[in-house]
């Protein structure tokens, strides 16, 4: 299996646009370490979800850099931006976006389909671990069947298979109980502190927010407050 | 070694290849390293039913296709084969097609006859194995009955006959599909189908002798003596009653109640006792020999000789220009269908729109996306080629039996090149189009997908 490097994000001047250029965040200047766990606040329609996926590289339109490490990812066209994802980053959806035809197993490794041999073999097994981990039956039940719960750690289970550097959650404990979410925060944050994926998470949930090493509260798509906590 | 030194075989495989070969260098350049499959069969299962409609719409379009060029190959080779044994037909100058449908496909037709002297005049050329006179106009139920030699029914039964040869003027030897059997009695009617008159004629025959299959329209004649056929209508015989015949005293004599001169039977016969026959089916001794005899009896105003084998290739040209006609109809047929097929594409691709978002945003390369689409389309459109070819296949078979037992052609069920080049043709074709849909699908608005 190949190493996981570790990226440090640093945003310089970013404006995320819509299509038609109207601006959905705007963030001068922010930097998060390697490892770091930040939480994204803010009320509904500020745009945390906007600059989450315009860290992924999904935002149709930007202004400014997102660099990660040394990877600035509005330089990069389409595909390549793609190819970065599918190497660093591990996404979880606000809701989910599973594929409800496939089991548990399969959606953790739908991203096998596009990668050489080997690499499908370590997928499987890191999924496989996952899953288990995350005391998931492996049977072949399609995911459409699973509980609200169940299919978020699907999710979750298929976000870290590829062992990403950086983790992007959406909301990742909307649809928990709070034993579960409670259960869900701690892995998120052990995949920052123990594995060293710099960890980034849009969330209401007030549990959440107060084990993040830091919390940025956005209202209106601008950047308001920056308030560094302690998890530990 | 140039394309038309090689074998038809050899030509058509190397078709067959060079349509197949552009689909295959499309899958493996498309789905080279990736691995799509689980993820297509999971949306093939999840999308069954559309994908069925699908399957069955594209297998119907197919099957018609191949059923079509199926068809009309069979009805060519059955009708050809049927004219096999009609080397030369001689006649009344006039439509020698209508002469050919009369004599080779028993299409009864009022013709004028010849004569005698004429008749004697070929029968006794030089080259001439044979010389039958044709005798039509009656029937029994459905079944045409010709009146014409022994020497016509032993050449073109092509084998031995179940029973026996007729040897009296009541007795009647029946095709191979004929409801008749042997030693059955029956009176046949004046004139053929609707309009036939019953009891005009109050003679019974006795059937002696069933022919094999031929498939041939004969296979649904009733085959009586030429001079049974004249005797019936009142006519002279075809021979001299004063002469006596003792070439024919072999004859069968179980039936008492014919007189002597009933039983000469054939050729030769006496010009002043020959009512006259619409047809003569000749037999050359030799091909040249063939030539030489249609040109000799082709006369202005007396006689007409023509190949019915030629006749039908003059026909095959006309259909051939028909089949260039519609083939031009087919093709804006097949261009609507691949039109719909596209349209049908591109709808089934929307219906996982979210999937391929969602691939895009976990990462998934442009080639991957279209290599999914792609698969997805050439499963369905692969599938329904297939059971599209097997239907055509059956469809032919089917309706072969339908023709030959309407036609009483023996329509063979063929399969040739032509319905796999179709088909391969066809497939290239939506393959190609397929990419269309494939390549749209990399420009779906992935957020816009996500956030829905
Ligand atoms: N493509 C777009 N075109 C126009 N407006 C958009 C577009 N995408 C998002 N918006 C709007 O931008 C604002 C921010 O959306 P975003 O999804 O980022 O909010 P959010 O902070 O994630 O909210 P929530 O907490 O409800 O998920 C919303 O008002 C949304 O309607
Ligand atoms: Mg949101």
């Amino acid at each position: 299996m190949r190493r996981m490097d570790k990226r440090a994000l640093k945003l310089r001047d970013l404006v995320v646009l819509t299509e038609e250029c109207a601006p959905l965040a705007e963030v001068p200047a922010l930097d998060v370490a390697a490892g770091e766990a930040l939480g994204i606040s803010g009320p509904s329609g500020a745009g945390k979800s906007s600059l989450l996926f315009a860290l992924a590289g999904l935002a149709p339109r930007m202004r400014g850099s997102v660099l990660w490490g040394d990877t600035d990812l509005s330089a990069l066209g389409t595909p390549a931006r793609a190819a970065f994802r599918a190497r660093h980053i591990g996404l979880i959806f606000q809701d989910h976006l599973l594929f409800e035809e496939l089991g548990a197993l399969a959606n953790a490794t739908v991203v096998a389909g596009f990668r050489s041999r080997s690499e499908r073999r370590a997928l499987q097994d890191e999924a496989a671990r996952r899953l288990s981990s995350l005391s998931l039956p492996d049977d072949a039940r399609d995911v459409s069947r699973f509980s609200g719960g169940e299919r978020q750690r699907v999710a979750v289970a298929r976000a870290l298979a590829h062992r990403p550097s950086i983790l992007l959650a959406d909301e990742p404990t909307a649809s928990l109980d709070s034993a579960n979410a409670e259960h869900l925060t701690q892995l998120l944050l052990a995949e920052a502190h123990q594995a060293g994926r710099t960890l980034i998470v849009v969330s209401h949930d007030p549990q959440l927010l107060a084990r993040m090493d830091r919390v940025i509260t956005m209202s209106h798509g601008v950047l308001v407050n920056d308030f560094k906590g302690g998890s530990q | 070694m140039i394309w038309a030194d090689l074998t038809p075989g050899v030509q058509d495989a190397l078709t067959l290849a060079a349509l197949l070969c552009p689909i295959a260098v499309l899958g493996a350049v498309l789905l080279q390293g990736y691995a799509p499959w689980p993820l297509v069969a999971a949306m093939l299962r999840r999308f069954r039913w559309t994908a069925l409609i699908f399957v069955a719409v594209v297998a119907g379009s197919v099957a018609i296709g191949v059923g079509l060029i199926a068809q009309e190959r069979g009805l060519r080779i059955g009708t050809a084969r049927a004219a096999d044994g009609f080397d030369i037909v001689v006649t009344a100058p006039g439509s020698e097609v209508t002469m050919m449908l009369a004599s080779v496909y028993l299409q009864a037709t009022d013709a004028p006859l010849l004569d005698g002297e004429t008749y004697a005049e070929i029968a006794g050329a030089e080259h001439v194995a044979l010389a039958a006179p044709l005798a039509f106009g009656d029937s029994v139920g459905r079944a045409p009955v010709v009146g014409t030699t022994a020497d016509l029914v032993t050449h073109l039964a092509k084998g031995p006959l179940e029973g026996r040869m007729f040897t009296a003027r009541h007795e009647a030897v029946v095709g191979a599909m004929v409801p008749l059997r042997l030693g059955e009695s029956f009176e046949p009617a004046h004139g053929v189908g609707d309009g036939a008159d019953d009891h005009a004629h109050d003679v019974d025959f006795v059937v002696v002798g069933r022919m094999p299959v031929t498939g041939t329209p004969w296979d649904h004649a009733v085959v009586i003596p030429i001079e049974a056929v004249w005797g019936v209508h009142g006519l002279a015989d075809g021979h001299d009653a004063g002469h006596d015949h003792e070439d024919h005293e072999a004859g069968d004599h179980d039936h008492g109640d014919d007189h002597a001169a009933a039983e000469h039977l054939g050729p030769p016969f006496d010009p002043a006792y020959f009512p006259g026959t619409p047809a003569i089916v000749v037999k050359a001794d030799s091909l040249a020999a063939s030539y030489a005899l249609r040109s000799r009896f082709t006369r202005d105003r007396e006689t007409m000789a023509f190949f019915p084998g030629t006749v039908l290739s003059q026909l095959y040209a006309i259909m051939g220009d028909l089949r260039a006609a519609m083939s031009v109809m087919a093709l804006v047929s097949q261009a609507l269908v691949a039109a719909s097929v596209l349209v049908g594409l591109f709808i089934l691709t929307r219906l996982f729109a979210r999937h391929l978002a969602v691939l895009r945003a976990l990462g998934a390369p442009g080639r991957y996306l279209m290599a999914v689409v792609w698969l997805f389309s050439s499963v369905l459109l692969g599938a329904g080629a297939l059971v599209g070819l097997g239907g055509g296949i059956l469809a032919t078979w089917g309706l072969s039996r339908i023709l030959s037992a309407r036609t009483g052609i023996a329509v063979p069920a063929t399969f040739g090149w032509a319905e796999l080049h179709l088909v391969a043709g066809f497939v290239l074709v939506a393959m190609v189009l397929a990419l269309l849909p494939a390549i749209a699908a990399l420009r779906l608005p992935v957020l816009a997908r996500l956030r829905a």
